[in-house]
């Protein structure tokens, strides 16, 4: 029985591969250099979906892919009903709140620039505190200096590009890291193929 | 192309299935107050509702599920025994909350049942309802008393036992962790692990649904489901029918067994239902309720690409050739094929024609 792998563009979705191809399931078209999405091994049954990390939930989530790789912020702003059964233990960083050093906090609505809308949601509705959300897909750092924002969350790796544009930490929230997510459905029928690859890939760990 | 009445023939070989075990027709008023929900919230959340205001000013809402106007129908009669089976729209919101959306949903509840037989007859009726959907079906079974049992043993903290019961959901591998974090004993994290991940069937896998078992009540649960599984391993394969605890945490409407049948064809659940008791008490009756629906609607729409298709496309040229395609046509009918006749025009590729006709005849 094939499995269909969902696996996030960049570096991530590389080092994911690179375990797989480690327990068997290398597929030789998906290391030639081309701009295919999709690559089989007849060989090794198994299919590849090349696809942005936002949308790997996505795939997952709707049973196309059998299983994906995803980092935990994807994971939570996709809200997707997924299960999240291994912790690939890379990809590690932390999501954070941000703001121009010194800043402090006021009662007064907090204006929040993020990628991560429905995580900040959330998150401010857990602590009951009046947010306004601006919604913005990269270079984030930027609101808080030309004021569009007071402050931003957003994903901090090493910490460098906030130190760059003078920004610092107010509060750490939830640890990143990769994660293998499954469907639901396609769990429960290709029980013994998926749990295969996720016992193998433990392994390796 | 939909084929409506395929779909209503379907669904009165399931009508008839439940008719043969006792089970009456029931149809009620689409409209229930708007008490009865807003007092019953866990149910269903209040934004999905679809409200509506009568003339004097009342409101209303268009139901969103089938079985609590049954139970609140069940709970006006005087019966201590209903087996009631319905083939109805619900009505919610969208998605996002901001349209309507209405669906079909098919099911039976078992009002007033005895004992475990009642169980054994429902699950039965689930089991031979999803063999009518696709013969590839599962049929998933877990209990929310088991699962509270192991959750509030736990911790008092509300906050914690949700977060517990979320990564249940999801078969999180940070479940672990976050027990251990909590500092809660090996034994007990080595067990709850378990739980998280379990998947399988009853027979096969007993021993280790036993290690589970911290409670008394936990051991007569599994003794109860053990005995209602035999029954039904007698008659179905094993490998169809697996315990799984974590398809459901809706935890406070349903006390007790819980199931959910699923289908290769379809990502998501297809059948669902369970034990609540505690609804019915709601309304001010004591009595056991078993049922379950079917979400009908997600089954005709993912079989509607194939199984429909018009066996003959007739096309012609020319009027002359069109009357004597006309006159093969009307041969053809009358030995049972459904045949339609078009003129050859390009607007349709020869492809998108195959995926609607069997066969193609030019004339």
């Amino acid at each position: 029985m094939y499995i269909n792998i969902a696996l996030p563009k960049g570096r991530l979705g590389k080092k994911s591969y690179e375990l797989l191809k480690k327990i068997g399931y290398s597929c030789k078209e998906l290391e030639e250099e081309n701009r295919k999405l999709v690559f089989t091994s007849e060989e090794n049954k198994v299919r590849y979906f090349w696809v942005k990390p936002s949308d790997v939930p996505v795939y997952v989530e709707k049973g196309i892919a059998d299983i994906g790789v995803a980092g935990v912020d994807v994971l939570l702003e996709s809200e997707a009903d997924v299960y999240d059964m291994l912790d690939l233990g890379f990809g590690k960083c932390y999501f954070a709140i941000a703001a121009p050093k010194g800043w402090k906090s006021t009662n007064r609505t907090l204006k929040i620039a993020t990628k991560y809308i429905n995580y900040s949601r959330k998150h401010f509705e857990k602590i009951e505190r009046k947010v306004e959300l601006i919604k913005l897909n990269g270079s984030v750092e930027l609101a808080p200096i030309v004021g569009l924002s007071d402050a931003i969350v957003d994903i901090v790796e090493t910490g460098a590009t906030l130190k760059e544009n003078n920004l610092e930490i107010v509060e750490k929230l939830e640890d990143i890291s990769a994660r293998v997510i499954v469907n639901k459905v396609n769990y429960k029928f290709k029980n013994e193929t998926i749990e295969k690859v996720l016992g193998d890939m433990k392994g390796e760990l | 192309m939909k084929n409506y009445r395929k779909e209503e023939e379907f669904v009165m070989d399931l009508e008839k299935v439940f008719e043969s075990y006792g089970y009456d027709k029931i149809r009620l008023n689409a409209f229930e107050r708007y008490e009865t929900y807003f007092e019953n919230k866990d149910i269903i959340r209040e934004g999905n509702l679809l409200k509506i205001i009568n003339p004097k000013g009342d409101l209303y809402v268009l139901r969103p599920d089938m079985t609590l106007p049954v139970v609140k129908y069940f709970s006006d009669t005087q019966a201590n025994r209903g087996k009631f089976y319905y083939n109805d729209s619900v009505f919610r919101t969208d998605k996002k909350g901001l349209g309507f959306g209405e669906r079909k949903q098919v099911g039976i509840e078992y009002l007033g049942g005895e004992n475990i037989l009642s169980d054994v007859e429902v699950l039965d009726l689930a089991v031979q309802t999803l063999e009518k959907l696709d013969e590839n079906y599962l049929l998933c079974i877990s209990h929310t008393e088991f699962i509270k049992e192991m959750v509030n043993s736990i911790s008092e903290d509300q906050e914690i036992r949700n977060q517990i019961l979320d990564y249940l959901y999801r078969r999180s591998s940070d479940l672990e962790s976050y027990l251990n974090k909590l500092g809660v004993d090996q034994k007990k994290i080595s067990q709850v692990t378990k739980l998280n991940l379990f998947f399988g069937n009853f027979e096969k896998e007993k021993d280790t649904l036993y290690e589970m078992a911290v409670t008394e009540k936990q051991k007569k649960i599994l003794e109860d489901l053990e005995m209602i599984l035999k029954a039904l391993n007698k008659k179905y394969p094993q490998d169809r029918i697996k315990v799984d605890f974590s398809i459901s945490v809706a935890l406070d409407y349903y006390n007790g067994l819980i199931f959910k049948g699923y289908i290769s064809e379809i990502r998501k659940p297809i059948l669902s239902g369970g034990r609540y008791d505690t609804l019915v008490k709601r309304f001010g009756k004591d009595a056991s309720a078993l049922g379950f629906c079917v979400e009908i609607d997600n089954y005709f729409d993912s079989i509607k690409r194939e199984g429909t298709k018009i066996d003959y496309l007739f096309l012609y040229s020319d009027i002359e050739s069109g009357f004597e395609a006309m006159e093969k046509a009307r041969e053809m009918r009358k030995h049972g094929k459904t045949v339609r006749v078009l003129s050859e025009d390009k607007s349709e590729s020869p492809e998108e024609l195959k995926e609607k006709y069997s066969i193609i005849q030019y004339f």
